[in-house]
């Protein structure tokens, strides 16, 4: 395979993978303590669309 | 979310805690929840696609946390969705709505070997490659 080849390889490669979307996906942090639990929340938005409203 | 108490303590910039006190997606196509935290950006401006946002805290008054807790979330804008795993679709505007079930986060810190293996798989991916590049 020649070097040209390899390079066009990796910019397909790259120009698949940043049009690719998926669902968001939400995740948590628990500190605290019994009776005062504090749950942080992250959530990363996959999609391709702003995302306005989360619960 | 869905927790045991309505009881936001943070939440992000832009982002206003109060306008729906509970929120259920049955009659949209999705699950029969009701959320009972629940943030909302009027604007469809705050969290953009492919970013990361985190400060949606709830304080719970619970003995134990939750190991699990359902979410859903709505985005917009001027690119139609394509991705799959949604319970809601609408054109103009190009509106989609998910839910899912969140879990605690994993630590963010790699186990000790880890950095010692991708170095040696670097290394070898490099060595191959220089071996087939012609001179």
């Amino acid at each position: 395979m020649t070097r040209s080849k390899i390079i066009l390889s990796a910019l397909l490669l790259v120009g698949s993978l940043s049009a690719n979307v998926a669902p968001p996906t939400v995740s948590y942090q628990v500190t605290g303590s019994p009776g005062a639990w504090v749950l942080d929340f992250t959530v990363n938005n996959n999609t391709n669309q702003d995302l306005s409203l989360s619960a | 979310m869905k927790l045991s108490v309505a009881n936001i303590t943070a939440t992000p910039l832009g982002f206003s805690k109060n306008l729906f006190p509970t929120w259920n997606n049955s009659g949209d196509g999705g699950s029969n929840i009701t959320y009972n935290d629940v943030w909302y950006d009027a604007s469809f401006s705050k969290f953009p696609a492919r970013t990361t946002e985190s400060g949606f805290d709830v304080t719970i008054p619970d003995a134990l946390a939750q190991a699990a807790v359902n979410w859903f979330a709505f985005t917009g804008g001027a690119d139609a969705y394509t991705g799959g795993g949604n319970f809601y679709i609408a054109p103009n505007p190009n509106t989609t709505g998910f839910e899912g079930l969140a879990t605690p986060a994993a630590s963010a810190t790699p186990e000790s070997g880890f950095y010692g293996i991708l170095t040696s798989g670097l290394t070898g991916l490099l060595f191959v490659a220089r071996r087939r590049l012609p001179a």
